[in-house]
C-alpha cells in the first residue's frame, strides 16, 4: 500500500513538473514567434535623411541599424523604373534562381565548405558528399525540397506575382533571384550601376574620409 | 573607416512573398534600398552569438545561425527557449520593416533573418568592413608547427597555442564567462589565487564554453566523436618550441583585439579552425576542439609553461 501511494505521489509531481516545464517552453516559443513576427520586438529607429554626410558616418559607427526615409536614393531612377514589369520587359532569363514548392527558405552555401574534403562540383554537391553530418541537415532544413535553375524572366514573374492566397489550386511554388544582372546589362546602364556611380564618388572624395557608398543616399542632396 | 581596398558590391533581390533568408551574418556595411514590395528584418547585434549558435567555419552554412527559427531544437539547444535566453533576446533584437523608398543601414555582423512580406525587388549595396583586414593580418602569421613533429607532439601544440591566444584575448566585459557549460566545469573559478589565475580560468572557461556552443550539435554524430587528449597531450610540459607558439598567439591576439569583443571571439574560433584544418587532417577538425575542450580543460593551464 506504501509503495503504491509512493509511486502515485510520484506520478503526480512528474506531471506537475512536466506541466511546468511545457508550460515554460510553449511560453518561451510564443514569445519567439512574437519577436520573429514583431510584435514583441523593439523596431529599429526610423529618421529621416540627415542631409549632412558627417552625420551619416555618425549614425554607422553607432554599430546600430537605422531605417532612413526621404533619402537622396529615392532619385536614383532605379526606384521609380524598377517595377515587375519592367525587369520582365528587359531581363529575358535569370540565373540560378531558387525554386521550392514546399518551403520558403531562401538558402546559401560556403563556397568551400568543410574545408579540403572535396574540390568537384557546385557548392550543393559538396555540402552533400563531403559533410558527415547531411542526414541531419537535410532533416533541419529540408534542403533537398530545392531546386535551382534557369528561368525565363516571364515564367519567374508568373510565379513570384501570382497571389498566393487565391483559392485556386495548385498553390505557386516559392522563387528568389540573387545577382546583379550582370554589368553590361542595359537595364543597368538606364539607371547607373549602384558599384560605378560609389567608385567614381569615392574618386572624387578621396580626402575627405566618407564613405563613397554614402554618395549613393546623397546624390542630389 | 571601410578603408579595405576592396570594391563595394552591389546584389539585386528578388522574390516571391513568403520567401526567408536563414539568419545570418555578413562582413560588410550593407546599404540595403527595398525598391518594390515590402520586406521583414529581424536584426541580431553581435553580442547574441553565443545565444543563436553560429555554425563552425568549415561548414557549408557558415556565417548562419543552427538554430531552426520555426522550431528551435529543443534537444540540442535546450537553453535556447529558456526565459533568460528569450529576455536577452527580446532586449536586443531589432526589426525593421521596409517600404518601398527605404533604405536600411545594417552595420557588419549583425544576424538578418529576411521574411519577403510581398513579392519584393530589393538592391543590397555592401562596403567591406576593416574587419576583413584583421582577417588577413592574422592569416599572415607564421605559425611554428614543425613538420618533424609526431601527431601527439602536434595536438599538444595545438592546444597550447589554443589555449595561449585566448588567455591573451582576455574576457569579454559583462560576458557570461562564468556561465557553466553543460559538459562540466571542473576548472571553476571559485577557487582564484591571483589575477592572472582568475584571467586564466576565464580564458580557460571562454574557450570551452564556444568550443561547447558552437560544435555540440556535431558531437553524437559518429564521424565527429572527439578524439580525447591523452593525459601527455594535455600536460603543458610537452609542448615544444613554447616561446615561438607563445609569440605567435600574441601577435595573432594583438590583431583580433582591435575587433569589438563578440567579433573577435567568432574570428579567434574562425581561425583557429582553419588552423587545425592546416595542421590536422580536415576531418579531425571538430574532433580535435571538442577533444582538446573535454579532456585538457581541467585544471590544466598553458601559464605553467
Amino acid at each position: 500500500m506504501r509503495v503504491q501511494i509512493v509511486c502515485a505521489v510520484c506520478v503526480v509531481v512528474l506531471a506537475w513538473v512536466a506541466t511546468i516545464w511545457w508550460s515554460g517552453q510553449s511560453n518561451s516559443l510564443s514569445r519567439w514567434h512574437g519577436l520573429l513576427s514583431g510584435e514583441l520586438a523593439v523596431h529599429a529607429e526610423v529618421l529621416s535623411w540627415p542631409g549632412d554626410p558627417v552625420k551619416v558616418l555618425q549614425l554607422l559607427r553607432a554599430d546600430t541599424p537605422y531605417v532612413l526615409r526621404h533619402t537622396p536614393a529615392d532619385a536614383w531612377p532605379a526606384m521609380a523604373r524598377w517595377t515587375p514589369e519592367y525587369i520582365h520587359e528587359h531581363i529575358l532569363s535569370l540565373e540560378r534562381v531558387q525554386i521550392s514548392h514546399s518551403h520558403p527558405l531562401y538558402e546559401y552555401h560556403n563556397a568551400a565548405p568543410m574545408g579540403v574534403l572535396e574540390d568537384q562540383g557546385d557548392a550543393d554537391t559538396r555540402s552533400s558528399t563531403a559533410s558527415p553530418n547531411n542526414d541531419q541537415l537535410r532533416l533541419k532544413f529540408q534542403k533537398g525540397s530545392f531546386q535551382q535553375i534557369n528561368m525565363s524572366s516571364t515564367q519567374f514573374f508568373d510565379i513570384c506575382l501570382r497571389d498566393a492566397d487565391a483559392q485556386s489550386a495548385p498553390q505557386p511554388p516559392f522563387v528568389y533571384y540573387a545577382g546583379n544582372f550582370g554589368a553590361k546589362n542595359r537595364i543597368l546602364r538606364d539607371v547607373g550601376s549602384p558599384a560605378d556611380f560609389m567608385m567614381d564618388q569615392m574618386a572624387q572624395d578621396a580626402k575627405s574620409g566618407t564613405v563613397g557608398v554614402l554618395h549613393l543616399l546623397a546624390v542630389g542632396s | 573607416m571601410m578603408r579595405t581596398g576592396k570594391p563595394p558590391v552591389y546584389y539585386v533581390w528578388i522574390g516571391s512573398r513568403g520567401v526567408v533568408a536563414h539568419a545570418h551574418l555578413d562582413s560588410v556595411y550593407n546599404f540595403y534600398v527595398q525598391i518594390y514590395g515590402r520586406k521583414r528584418f529581424v536584426l541580431f547585434p553581435p553580442r547574441l552569438f553565443e545565444t543563436l549558435k553560429l555554425y563552425p567555419k568549415l561548414h557549408p552554412r557558415n556565417g548562419q545561425s543552427q538554430i531552426n527559427f520555426t522550431a528551435p531544437q529543443a534537444d540540442l539547444f535546450p537553453e535556447f527557449l529558456t526565459s533568460a535566453s528569450q529576455d536577452l533576446l527580446q532586449k536586443h533584437v531589432r526589426v525593421a520593416d521596409l517600404e518601398p523608398g527605404d533604405v536600411l543601414i545594417l552595420p557588419p555582423y549583425w544576424l538578418h533573418y529576411v521574411t519577403a512580406l510581398e513579392a519584393s525587388i530589393s538592391v543590397s549595396l555592401w562596403a567591406y568592413a576593416e574587419a576583413v583586414n584583421v582577417t588577413a593580418a592574422i592569416t599572415a602569421v607564421p605559425v611554428p608547427f614543425h613538420r618533424d613533429w609526431n601527431d601527439a607532439q602536434r595536438r599538444a601544440a595545438l592546444g597550447y597555442f589554443m589555449m595561449s591566444l585566448f588567455e591573451q584575448l582576455g574576457p569579454i566585459p559583462h560576458a557570461s564567462t562564468t556561465r557553466m557549460s553543460p559538459v562540466g566545469d571542473s576548472g571553476s573559478t571559485s577557487t582564484l589565487a591571483s589575477d592572472d589565475q582568475s584571467n586564466l580560468d576565464a580564458a580557460r572557461a571562454r574557450l570551452r564554453m564556444l568550443v561547447h556552443d558552437r560544435y555540440r550539435s556535431f558531437h553524437a554524430l559518429p564521424a565527429f566523436n572527439h578524439a580525447p587528449y591523452n593525459t601527455t597531450e594535455c600536460l603543458v610540459g610537452t609542448v615544444l618550441d613554447q616561446l615561438a607558439l607563445r609569440r605567435a598567439s600574441a601577435a595573432v591576439a594583438a590583431q583580433l583585439n582591435t575587433l569589438q569583443p563578440y567579433v573577435r571571439d567568432i574570428f579567434a574560433l574562425d581561425y583557429i579552425e582553419e588552423l587545425l584544418n592546416a595542421a590536422v587532417q580536415p576531418a579531425h577538425v571538430f574532433a580535435t576542439l571538442l577533444g582538446y575542450s573535454s579532456s585538457c580543460m581541467n585544471g590544466v593551464s598553458s601559464a605553467s609553461a
